[in-house]
């Protein structure tokens, strides 16, 4: 099967004494393949900043996601933008929402599951008809 | 560069050659065109050693403190006024 990508699930692979690092962690493992948005990699990179981790090993994770044979990084488009923008005036929300709207975008847009630790994503999942993956 | 011989499913061999006639006036750029759209489709099979880059914080890191990490990083990027 192949699943999008948030951020957190990211991190919580990436750090093992994360709470949900073995969830993290036993999730990818049942994914063919792994498809990331652009955005989740500009987030993870200000992500990690921001709990102090360093640059190289910054720069170590994001060589990783481009050389791992079953990741995908998926660029956003002009159809994902539309779809965001409706989603923000819809569920009346503020533009600092706009990375959350995207990711779902691009889940919607392909009607392919999406794997996130983030309940409020979880349920714009569900008021789109996006499956969550679990 | 390799010369070499493909075989293009009919639809596809049509679409190229119109795009190749759009773009460079010409057929004889064809092999340029699907360089290209190679390369910007980022879809090659990658190659090199992977290290599966993994950390210990040493202290335990709960879910609301990634969500954190996520909204703050991003927020501190961007700096919102708002």
């Amino acid at each position: 099967m192949e699943c999008v990508i948030d951020t957190n699930v990211i991190i919580n692979e990436m750090i093992e004494d994360a709470e949900l690092h073995d969830s993290a962690v036993n999730g990818l493992e049942k994914i063919k393949r792994i498809l990331i948005p652009t955005v989740v990699v500009e987030e993870l990179v200000y992500a990690l900043k921001n709990l102090s981790i360093s640059d190289e090993i910054i720069k170590n994770k994001i060589e990783e996601l481009l050389k791992t044979d079953n990741i995908e990084i998926i660029s956003i488009n002009s159809l994902n933008f539309q779809e965001a923008t409706k989603l923000i005036i819809k569920h009346k929300v503020s533009f600092k929402r706009f990375n959350d709207k995207l990711i779902l975008s691009v889940a919607k847009i392909g009607q392919i599951p999406l794997f996130t630790f983030d309940r409020d994503l979880m349920a714009q999942c569900r008021k789109e008809n996006v499956e969550v993956f679990s | 560069m390799v010369k070499t011989t493909i075989m293009l499913e009919d639809q596809l061999y049509k679409q190229l050659v119109n795009e190749a006639l759009e773009e460079y006036g010409s057929t004889r750029k064809l092999s340029l065109l699907i360089n290209r759209k190679l390369k910007q489709s980022g879809r090659l099979k990658k190659q090199g050693k992977i290290t599966k880059v993994r950390i210990k914080l040493g202290r335990k890191l709960s879910e609301k403190e990634i969500e954190n990490a996520v909204e703050n990083g991003w927020n501190g990027a961007v700096k919102w006024n708002v």
